[in-house]
């Protein structure tokens, strides 16, 4: 195959991904629903250590799981000639898919797979954890890839050096300083998605994932609300201590790998135990040690000489890419095959129109809601970040505060605000604000204060020596230089909006279930009661599409715009 | 070492300029030979070619008269960023390249020490790259250069990132270098922008034109050493080589 032939196919290649996904996702929902008696949730104050451990352990195997993810994705989209122009489009259509939405597939696919149920049931929650962690930093191992001086690439080149140097001496340490950024960002979202996993479970799905999450509903319910609050004080310690001992002690370790100036608003930051695990010298001779070994290993692996790498012979290569090649397309066709099979069953079925029809109608209710909250955290976080920059000395309480809050997942508050708002005020739909609120607010807090944070003293300084105060300094001062801070703000926001929607449309509490019309409870609803799997598959579409299209035809053209036009450079 | 007709061309936008035409050029064993020309011109892909890391779009490269197919391994860039990793001490940075080629520990140790104390580093081994200034890492770059033991030394406008005083003496101490017997280097290809840096190290001057670069002219340095750029002859070459780019 020539090469000239190959590229006139090369749109093939991204609409095989596409075709092949859609049939995963209709061949993943083809499966029967569950047919389960709702759990009861065991809740019991002693198991609260227990139940922390077991989320620990299953974020633990979610990160790492999505770590090895990024590397070989990120590698792969970085290096590969094909990379940046198929891998890189597909991680951006994957990142604004809403994955709680698959939980309930997810488990019924895996659950068959494992000898026993509880361990399907933890590996595909475990597996659902890890989509949350995993775009953001295989988005990081590609950047910092793309983006490394090109001096390095020829001095690597210029040695010869083999696979191994280029991987330990160049490529990873390249990679760590985003790579640790996301992580932290990460684990945030690995505890939302954790929380929702395990009440999810316990809830609709009727699996018991023992944890975090199902220790808080099981107190919600039984009505033990000192219990609950227990709960969530034991998670804010856990991500306290989690934030102290290993996330700040790595971030300032990752710096030592920044090429250039450090920035960010991470920049400042400081670890008491990272120094004194750097200044201690047992830990230094372990680390030798360790290194001492890991070289003698490599030397023995790769031997001298093989200095350019392994070399593959060239009929071998073809061999083993037309097997590839051949390989791939009997998967896609096969996932075709089954995909056409399944959609032809439904079909015969007869495709329940009348609800389908509703989606659209749903999209919109939801978007309000969206709108609702997303105008109600602008309302709160503008004043504060303006008020934080007129007394600067506030951000030092303000900052560890919303640290804190912000670390607590929003869904473990999820039982509290359901008791509170729809037991009290009766009104699913103000809760289901509140709670996508909570999935949206600590964005925007964070980049508009980490935007004041950045505000140039000269700026103030020229405002304060023309006079230019009060309402017109935050017109035309204060809130265009935010703006950028803003948008990015408001872009991550509706991504945890979206996500949000799954789990704040529709709750199943006290074995009664609180729902609104919308698409997240449209989902839910076809999910757990069996509906029709194009519901679900129709209803998965239209919300990714609803993201994609979103991102694409607004919110990137609109960052754009606003960073040319309001970008501050001094 | 010989260049013959060497092109290279590159594409921006799908549309292919020709950057490098038609450059030939000749490198003998011990020569110190200095490139200039006008900033952007392709003096650095010019010492890439050579180096074997871009291909040329035309023409040949000959080592020791064989034409050179990939990274040649007996050569070792100097560059204008230093390109040191900052996650490695200054001992590791100058092991790096004896490191890929995969000698024991101990004969890595022994020589990369060599040349921490040939270059003046010695007492930094085990600082990190940030901790240092301008010279110093040049230095770090330089010694890692040597480390490898090329016979020829490649050098991309390596003090155009240093302050005035530190280049002065960065300048001489890699004279002394080429010149002491100790020292397996014995040619170096220089690529800078200032010409009286060409003119004070080099023994012949190599001038480019414009887009698309040619060789203008050789220019052969015959001033004893060490040169004084007070020299009249010294002012006279400089004013030519001026001229020539301008």
């Amino acid at each position: 195959m020539t090469p000239s032939f190959l590229k006139r196919f090369s749109f093939l290649l991204p609409t095989a991904i596409v075709v092949t996904v859609l049939s995963g996702v209709v061949l993943l929902f083809s499966r029967t629903p569950p047919s389960g008696r709702p759990l009861f949730p065991r809740e019991d104050l002693a198991d609260l250590p227990g139940d922390i451990g077991h989320s620990l352990l299953r974020l633990t195997l979610a990160y790492l799981l999505s770590l090895l993810f990024a590397y070989l994705y990120g590698f792969a989209a970085a290096m590969t000639r094909w990379g940046p122009k198929v891998l890189i489009p597909v991680l951006d259509i994957l990142q604004s898919i809403p994955v709680l939405g698959f939980f309930p597939a997810v488990v019924l696919m895996m659950v068959p797979l494992f000898p026993s149920t509880r361990m399907g049931v933890e590996v595909a929650s475990i597996v659902l954890i890890a989509t949350s962690m995993a775009w953001n930093m295989a988005f990081a191992v590609y950047e910092s890839i793309r983006t490394a001086p090109g001096d390095l690439w020829e001095l690597f080149r210029g040695i010869r050096a083999p696979y191994w140097l280029w991987i330990t001496r160049f490529l990873v340490p390249m990679t760590l300083p985003k790579v640790i950024y996301n992580s932290v960002l990460s684990w945030t979202a690995g505890w939302y998605f954790l929380i929702a996993c395990e009440m999810i479970a316990l809830g609709p799905v009727h699996y018991e994932l023992p944890g975090l999450g199902s220790f808080l509903v099981g107190a919600t319910e039984k009505g033990q609300f000192g219990e609950a609050l227990l709960g969530i004080g034991a998670l804010i310690v856990t991500v306290m201590l989690l934030d102290v001992f290993v996330f700040r002690p790595a971030l300032v370790w990752s710096h030592t790998f920044q090429i250039g100036e450090v920035e960010g608003p991470f920049a400042r930051i400081s670890s008491p135990v990272y120094d004194f695990l750097a200044a201690s010298e047992m830990l230094a001779s372990s680390r030798r040690l360790l290194a001492g070994w890991a070289g003698f290993l490599v030397r023995h692996l790769w031997p001298a000489g093989q200095s350019e790498g392994l070399r593959w012979s060239r009929p071998l290569l073809g061999a083993i890419r037309i097997a590839a090649l051949i390989l791939a397309g009997v998967v896609v066709a096969k996932s075709v095959l089954d995909g056409v099979h399944v959609v032809a069953g439904w079909v015969r079925q007869g495709i329940p129109w009348a609800l389908l029809s509703e989606l659209p109608e749903d999209l919109v209710f939801s978007m309000i809601r969206l709108l609702v909250g997303y105008a109600l955290s602008l309302l709160w976080t503008i004043p504060l970040a303006y008020w934080v920059f007129k007394n600067p000395r506030l951000s030092r309480i303000v900052f560890p505060l919303a640290e804190v809050m912000a670390s607590v997942p929003a869904t473990a508050l999820f039982p509290f605000i359901i008791v509170l708002v729809v037991q009290k005020l009766h009104s699913m739909n103000l809760a289901s604000i509140i709670l996508l609120m909570s999935g949206m607010q600590w964005y925007l807090l964070f980049n508009l204060l980490s935007g004041v944070g950045t505000f140039p003293t000269e700026l103030r300084e020229v405002s304060l020596t023309f006079g230019i105060r009060g309402v017109l300094f935050f017109r035309r001062v204060f809130l265009p230089f935010l703006m950028p801070s803003l948008v990015t703000g408001s872009i991550t926001a509706f991504g945890g909006g979206w996500n949000a929607l799954i789990v704040s449309e529709y709750v199943v509490y006290a074995r009664q279930d609180y729902g609104v019309r919308g698409v997240g409870a449209f989902l839910d609803r076809a999910t757990y009661s069996g509906g029709h799997p194009v519901l679900i598959v129709a209803t998965l579409l239209v919300m990714t599409a609803a993201v994609v299209i979103l991102n694409r035809l607004f919110w990137l053209p609109l960052y754009e715009r606003v960073t040319r036009k309001y970008g501050y450079d001094s | 070492m010989q260049l013959r007709n060497i092109a290279r061309d590159f594409t921006r936008e799908n549309r292919s300029t020709r950057a490098i035409d038609d450059v030939s050029l000749e490198v003998e064993e011990g020569e110190f030979v200095a490139i200039v020309g006008p900033s952007g011109c392709g003096k650095s892909t010019l010492l890439r070619i050579l180096q074997g890391l871009i291909p040329p779009s035309a023409g040949q490269v000959l080592y020791r008269k064989v034409p050179q197919a990939g990274v040649n391994g007996d050569m070792a860039m100097v560059f204008q960023g230093f390109a040191l990793l900052p996650w490695l001490s200054v001992r590791d940075n100058v092991a790096l390249g004896l490191v890929a080629r995969g000698p024991s520990a101990l004969d890595i140790d022994r020589t990369v020490s060599f040349y921490i104390d040939k270059v003046g580093l010695e007492g930094y081994e085990e600082a990190y790259p940030r901790e240092l200034s301008g010279g110093m890492k040049q230095r770090v770059g330089l010694a890692r250069a040597l480390a490898i033991e090329p016979r020829i030394l490649l050098m991309d406008e390596p003090f155009s990132n240093l302050d005035a005083l530190t280049s002065v003496t960065l300048r001489d101490e890699v004279l002394m270098l080429w010149k002491d017997p100790e020292m397996p280097v014995r040619t170096i290809v220089m690529v800078t922008h200032i010409i009286e840096e060409a003119i004070l190290m080099a023994d012949r001057v190599v001038v480019l034109s414009r887009r698309p670069t040619r060789v203008v002219r050789e220019i052969p340095v015959d001033l004893p050493r060490p040169r004084n750029r007070k020299h009249p002859d010294f002012e006279r070459l400089s004013d030519e080589i001026f001229s020539l780019i301008s």
